[in-house]
């Protein structure tokens, strides 16, 4: 659902809403079984985090130590968190430009009447709903440095082998990638349903002034599709922030090292769950997930700012 | 012209499924080359290897139970408070609202390991209501419904009073069946999510018995990492119900991710 | 000695615990799952389950070790642990941190345990190795180490008489074995594991005598490195992405060094193509050292106790002589029983010689620290290595930068 939107009409309901009577008692009834859950399953976890970060327990010894702020010590000096999140900022850049930009590129080609529209949507979308574990584990045999089909592609043009899991400069590129492939496709629906939203009568004013494409778009179409793009920004760099599937699958097992050759695609998402549920460092992990939840929240509240001056709302 | 672009770029999108397929149905031989060889050769003994490699049947069964109690489950609690949201009026109703809205922004992650330890607590761990409960509600559900409630006229409610309904009984017998399209998207939507949840199910089950097709798939991975046709085959498995579900329905699960963004 | 320790067994009364007579399930939890490996494993099961009417033992197979333990671990925290599970030395260690283990030794000395010649059966090294504080919490299940296969027609070919003894050999027969299309060896195995033996070969060792600290960041570590970096650079060590079956089964790679538990896989990659040989590990001016793998099993003190008598009595059965032997024949793993080995160098080996380098090097065979934290520590040290390999790194720095993670681990935990 759209964070903005959601606000934009949770702030306008009293304004449309024509009141029906009923019993107050009734109206928190009907909203109990879901708000119930998600205060125990989101609300009071996220606070539970916090408390959690100031102890340090494996879960299985019976009782946690409270140890201050040792954790966010530790962070401080933990090579390999930092590594994670400086990967994770360069993974959440290039995905979320480079995705951004493609979807877009991609839903005004297909915002036609053209044949087999619904078909070319379909080819793009279906990455996006389909297992992910089960199109990685393809991807991970496209990858694959003496087999692949990607290194025969390259190969067609003359190009070297690539080693695209094994060689610690190759792997996070890979990751992206596939994430691209795996997540565009949500993006260009979103485009798509922005797009039809732009009545056409606008642009077809201005091609009457003698506007060409590219001033259509410039001018008409990108500033009314600004909403949208701002959307698609901030849902996929909330998403990016969390990356883990195909870091996992990609790199875990007896064959590989979690992260990929030096760890080249460790995640934050992935360094938290192996803390938290490998080695069951439940406090050490809490004070991961705070920081996680900390820099979620910051690059949003930052992309709400840039918007609020940006965004061109009708 | 714009065929030129679209029909290389749509290949390239299809192309991994088609790799799937050739992949599952190839002999070690035809896959140890380089360059690969791009058609199958029909080895469906793949299949009946794979089959046999792992309890399948028993992750179908755990992934179907799970995705579709998560589905029902989030299509009541949504339903309910996506009505009492749109249709009923109490004290802090904005409020409860907005802050509804604003839990939209914690993201999964970040409640891990709490939610871990409150199922240890609660003795869940390895079960189906640990990969059911804690997602039985939808912000998104609650939006959607929410929304449509609101388009319903007064009068409907007004002459369903007079024959002395109550809210549930309007809500089941009148708003629910009109509300068809939330439902189907708002199902479809959470039912993949059920289908495709890889990190929770990952974290919280430790026995086949409640793992899911997801999880098992990412173990056959490991265990099978240097036989890629069974991979093939196992993760065709797994993929094979929901691109078929994409087919059918894809429209009304593409209207509902649109859904998600159109008012921008 | 062994009588001595009849006093502590549990239940309050001195003296031995009767047999077992109630009905009894067993969880037992498991990452036998490749291969020959996992049927093998599900026969033993049946048959043990079939031989006797008291205890039923079920099998919950996992992907590979690493999410065995960690689902152990799991299952510990929520206070649910399986009644039985294979367990690495330093796995076992952490467990037990918790008192989570079970002492085998009351059921060890129970009237349907194991008489002391019984016991003295095993490989004294294996029987050693299962001692926590030495108490015996754990009993030796499949055992491997690793070996040289190598491909005697590409030896043959190259002029070579037989496989190579030293490390230096090794390397230099790995550049005689490369070029028209085929390399020497590859280090896509956890080279982590062959970089601790070589350690030792070369002299080093891994840890200071109080295993409070590291001690691999020294001259030999560096100096393994460097000849595995060497072969590298000139081509006869090939670097690739996953297990190296394939390769080795086309023909493309002389040697391999890996667990004869994978000969199997090996077997059915080469497919009668060539002739596949095995050999012992070569080795340095210190000799030759064989880290033993594969794991153990051990009993949780969570289940009741006569669950965990249930529990042993599937322990005994398969690890009983005609059970090993089976297990060994049917997957390449090492038989535990000195007994069992003795009847297939007469029965087993003189057909089937390649798994006969396995046992061949239990004399030289070494143990990783039974450390709670090693398993992570093996996982900085891996990575290093690779960086090293990977020439990211010079070997001293990428030593360092490992001995300073493990310190690390070690103090803090």
């Amino acid at each position: 659902m759209g964070v903005r939107e959601a606000f934009a009409v949770g702030a306008a309901t009293s304004g449309y809403v024509r009141r029906l009577e009923g019993r107050a008692l009734e109206g928190y009834l009907f909203m109990a079984p879901a708000l119930i859950l998600l205060l125990a399953f989101v609300v009071l976890p996220a606070i539970w985090v916090l408390v959690l970060s100031l102890y340090r327990w494996d879960l299985i010894s019976s009782d946690a130590t409270p140890i201050g702020l040792a954790n966010y010590q530790r962070m401080a000096n933990d090579s390999l968190w930092w590594k994670s999140l400086w990967q994770t900022c360069y993974f959440v850049a290039v995905t979320v430009t480079v995705g951004t930009l493609l979807a877009l590129g991609l839903a005004l080609l297909l915002n036609s009447r053209i044949r087999g529209r619904s078909l070319f949507r379909a080819a793009v979308f279906a990455p996006y709903v389909t297992p992910a574990v089960a199109t990685i584990v393809i991807w991970e045999w496209i990858f694959n440095h003496d087999y692949g089909l990607l290194n025969s592609v390259l190969a067609v043009f003359h190009l070297p082998k690539v080693a695209w899991l094994t060689d610690s400069s190759a792997i996070m590129p890979s990751v992206i990638l596939y994430s691209l492939w795996a997540t565009v496709g949500f993006n260009v629906v979103i485009f798509l349903a922005g797009l039809a939203n732009i009545p056409p009568d606008l642009e077809e004013a201005a091609r009457v002034d003698g506007a060409n494409s590219w001033q259509v778009f410039r001018r008409v179409t990108w500033p009314l599709l600004s909403p949208t793009t701002y959307f698609v920004l901030l849902i996929s760099s909330i998403g990016s922030f969390k990356v883990f599937n195909v870091v996992y699958v990609l790199t875990e097992g007896d064959a590989g090292v979690t992260g990929g050759p030096d760890r080249a695609a460790m995640t934050i998402g992935v360094y938290l769950y192996k803390q938290a549920f490998e080695f069951f460092r439940a406090g050490y992990a809490s004070a991961i997930s705070v920081a996680l939840f900390a820099i979620i929240l910051a690059v949003t509240l930052l992309q709400m700012r840039i918007a609020s001056r940006r965004v061109f709302y009708r | 012209m714009r065929y030129l672009l679209l029909i290389p770029i749509a290949v390239v999108f299809a192309f991994p499924f088609y790799w799937m397929v050739v992949t599952s149905l190839n002999e070690p031989n035809q896959l140890y080359q380089f360059p690969p060889v791009l058609w199958p050769h029909w080895a469906w003994s793949n299949y009946i290897e794979a089959w046999n490699e792992v309890p399948w049947p028993r992750f179908y069964l755990n992934t179907i139970v799970v995705a579709g109690a998560t589905t029902l489950l989030v299509l009541a609690t949504s339903a309910l408070a996506g009505y009492a949201f749109a249709a009923m009026s109490f004290a802090g109703k904005s409020l409860i609202f907005g802050f509804v809205v604003a839990i939209y922004m914690v993201p999964n992650e970040v409640t891990l390991v709490p939610n871990y330890i409150t199922l240890t607590h609660l003795q869940w761990l390895d079960s189906y209501q640990a990969q059911i409960v804690p997602f039985g509600a939808s912000v998104f559900g609650i939006f959607l419904f929410r929304q449509f409630f609101m388009t319903l006229p007064r009068d409907l409610w007004d002459a369903a009073q007079l024959d002395g309904c109550t809210h549930l009984r309007y809500l089941w017998t009148v708003a629910l069946p009109l509300a068809r399209p939330v439902i189907v998207t708002v199902a479809l939507f959470h039912f993949v999510l059920g289908w495709n949840a890889f990190l929770w199910p990952l974290i919280v089950t430790s026995t086949d018995r409640y793992r899911p097709l997801q999880v098992a798939l990412a173990g056959f991975n490991i265990t099978d990492n240097h036989q890629p046709m069974l991979l093939a085959a196992g993760a065709l498995m797994t993929t094979l119900p929901i691109l078929v579900l994409f087919l059918f329905a894809q429209r009304q699960l593409v209207g509902g991710i649109a859904a998600t963004g159109i008012r921008g | 000695m062994l009588l001595a320790a009849c006093g502590g067994t549990s239940g309050g009364e001195s003296g031995q615990l009767g047999a077992l007579n109630q009905k009894v399930t067993v969880q037992f939890w498991e990452a036998m799952a490749g291969g020959a490996l996992k049927p093998t494993l599900e026969k033993i099961t049946n048959d043990f389950n079939q031989s006797q009417s008291n205890v039923t033992v079920q099998l919950q197979v996992y992907p590979d070790y690493n999410t065995l333990n960690t689902k152990t671990l799991a299952a510990l925290a929520a206070g649910n642990p399986p009644d039985l599970a294979q367990c690495y030395e330093n796995w076992a260690a952490r467990y037990n941190a918790s008192k989570a283990l079970a002492d085998m030794t009351p059921y060890i000395n129970a009237k349907d345990g194991l008489p002391s010649t019984d016991l003295s059966d095993f490989f004294p090294v294996f029987l050693n190795d299962g001692k926590l504080n030495n108490k015996q919490y754990m009993l030796p299940f499949n055992k491997s180490d690793y070996v040289l296969y190598y491909n005697d027609d590409l030896f043959k070919q190259a002029g070579l008489s037989g496989p190579p003894t030293t490390w230096d050999e090794f390397f230099s027969d790995a550049q005689k074995l490369t070029g028209n299309g085929h390399w020497g060896t590859d280090n896509s195995n956890s080279m982590e594991l062959i970089f601790e033996e070589m350690l030792m070969d070369y002299g080093g060792s891994l840890l200071n005598s109080d295993q409070t600290k590291v001690a691999f960041n020294s001259d030999a570590g560096v100096k393994v490195l460097q000849m595995w970096r060497d072969a590298i650079s000139n081509g006869s060590v090939h670097t690739i992405s996953g297990y190296d079956d394939a390769d080795f089964g086309a023909g493309k790679e002389a040697m391999s060094i890996g667990t004869i538990a994978g000969y199997s896989y090996k077997q059915q990659a080469v497919a009668g193509k060539f002739t596949m040989k095995t050999a012992v590990q070569p080795g340095g001016p210190s000799g030759s050292h064989a880290l033993i793998q594969g794991t153990n099993v051990c009993i949780f003190s969570h289940s009741s106790q006569a669950v965990q008598q249930g529990a042993f009595q599937y322990v005994k059965y398969v690890t009983s002589k005609t059970q090993t032997e089976y297990w060994s024949e049917k997957t390449g793993y090492m038989p535990v029983r000195q007994s069992a080995y003795k009847d297939m160098q007469s029965s087993f080996y003189p057909a089937n010689p390649i798994l006969l380098a396995a046992p061949q090097e239990l004399p030289t065979a070494v143990f990783d620290p039974a450390l709670p934290t090693w398993n992570e520590a093996i996982g900085d040290i891996n990575n290093e290595v690779e960086n090293a390999l990977g020439g990211k790194k010079a070997a001293k720095q990428a030593l360092d930068d490992a001995a300073s993670q493990v310190n690390q681990l070690l103090a803090t935990g």
